[in-house]
């Protein structure tokens, strides 16, 4: 059965600083991974690897058995979905951030997932006279729950996400882990301090025991 | 009417006079630029001095080859000052710089030159010298102003740029808020400037066509040809300036190259 995610000797370094080397990992269809390790072990540069956004200094990464590069990423970018530890969205209201990605040409026939736009804030505990406020004057638990949604009405099959819960209280919190790690068919890969996460997910890696440092 | 006096070279020293004042209230105030202001007022007057001399050899020849090299000189000089006045490596991004900076003053140059004063040759000194220096001033300041916010605005905001690609937007997609900034800055002093020209302002151009002896209803008529070539100029060089050096300023995946800067 052909893997989500396939990762074969990935090593990664940022400004001359091998952050972990020779990473070999297989995340199959549906399964939810947990990214632990020490702060600087590589966590968010990894998610960044898969997107695209870093380039390893060497290793294979293969998504949905395609081989990730300059010539696939545009295409695989529109299976995965992204929410960054401090999510930046842009600027605007909350409606035109949510609305945004349904004017790339990629996303133009998806535009009735909208239509879960009430829904799915119901779901986060948040209300829809947020729609109409600007992204800039949201607190940083709303900006991610936001950042989320919007993931969320993407409908990708893959979902990298890197520390969402971070700015959330409890019950966001539940909800959120509710939602990507409660089954369902989407591959989660997540980096997260949370303790509660730990006991949700199907796979832990820990990069710090891919790291060169002692 | 009659042609401008001349204007003698000790009184010309005389004007430098003017200078005392500001200068006393910079000592006074100890803000420091006194250095910055001298050497201004030393080059602009050798540069002038130089240009001067330069333009009466050139307009007395009128070699249209000569004129053309001249231009190049103009276009090379407004290119790399815009590539080191943005912060940007000048060898990356001189030639995409130099073609868009060439195209969008040839266009308004060949309707000006060849249209509206409908004379023959397009490369006639006494014209396309000084009109190509107003266009090409102008488009320094607004590429200065569009291609340097374009990618510094980028940088600034790289999450909100990335997170775009993440939700699958092409890289024309994604830049397209940062064009539609870029642009917006670089054109909105040329338009203000337009809509109050007259008003508020007597520019240089029409003020020297009148001292020069002209009509101010010719004077008018040239002011409205050079300002619509001056919006046009800008407006081109700015967008094909981005156009072309984005090319060259991200990789294969859409991330913004660091190394463009210097």
């Amino acid at each position: 059965m052909t893997e989500a995610i396939e990762i074969r000797g990935l090593t990664v370094q940022v400004a001359q600083q091998v952050l972990f080397r020779d990473l070999t990992l297989g995340v199959s269809k549906g399964r939810k991974l947990l990214i632990s390790g020490p702060s600087g072990s590589g966590k968010s540069t990894l998610l960044k690897c898969l997107l695209g956004f870093h380039q390893p200094s060497s290793g294979r990464i293969q998504i949905d058995g395609t081989e990730l590069s300059a010539a696939t990423v545009w295409r695989q970018r529109r299976s995965l979905a992204y929410v960054a530890q401090e999510p930046d969205l842009g600027t605007g209201t909350v409606q035109e951030i949510l609305e945004r990605p349904y004017a790339y040409h990629a996303n133009r026939a998806m535009r009735r997932q909208l239509e879960q736009v009430p829904e799915r804030l119901a779901q986060f505990h948040l209300t829809q006279d947020i729609l109409a406020k600007d992204i800039t004057s949201l607190s940083g638990g709303e900006k991610q729950r936001i950042a989320l949604i919007s993931s969320i009405l993407l409908d990708r099959s893959i979902c990298f996400l890197d520390e969402v819960t971070s700015a959330l209280d409890r019950p966001c919190r539940q909800a959120v882990l509710d939602f990507f790690l409660g089954g369902g068919d989407k591959t989660v890969l997540l980096v997260s301090h949370d303790p509660d996460v730990q006991q949700r997910v199907d796979q832990v890696i820990d990069l710090g025991s891919f790291s060169e440092r002692t | 009417m009659n042609q401008a006096i001349d204007i003698q070279w000790v009184r010309l020293t005389l004007v430098y006079l003017l200078l005392i004042i500001p200068l006393a209230a910079v000592l006074w105030y100890r803000v420091p630029l006194m250095g910055r202001i001298a050497v201004a007022c030393a080059r602009m007057t050798v540069q002038l001095l130089f240009v001067g001399f330069y333009l009466q050899i050139i307009i007395e020849r009128d070699n249209s080859w000569f004129n053309l090299a001249w231009l190049i000189v103009m276009i090379v000089v407004a290119d790399v000052s815009v590539l080191r006045g943005c912060g940007f490596r000048v060898r990356r991004f001189w030639l995409p710089l130099f073609i868009a900076l060439a195209v969008g003053v040839a266009i308004p140059l060949m309707m000006l030159i060849g249209l509206a004063l409908n004379r023959p040759n397009l490369m006639e000194a006494r014209y396309v010298i000084p009109i190509a220096g107003m266009i090409l001033g102008n488009c320094l300041r607004a590429n200065i102003v569009g291609i340097g916010r374009f990618y510094q605005d980028i940088r600034r905001s790289e999450r909100a740029y990335l997170h775009s690609l993440a939700q699958g937007a092409s890289l024309a997609e994604a830049v397209r808020p940062f064009v539609r900034d870029a642009f917006q800055a670089a054109l909105a002093p040329t338009t203000a400037t337009m809509a109050t020209i007259g008003l508020v302002s007597l520019p240089g151009m029409m003020t020297g066509v009148i001292l020069g002896g002209t009509d101010p209803s010719t004077a008018i008529k040239y002011q409205i040809a050079i300002m619509l070539s001056i919006f046009s100029g800008t407006a081109i060089t700015v967008f094909l300036g981005v156009q072309f050096t984005m090319k060259k300023s991200f990789d294969a995946y859409g991330v913004l190259l660091k190394e463009i800067f210097a």
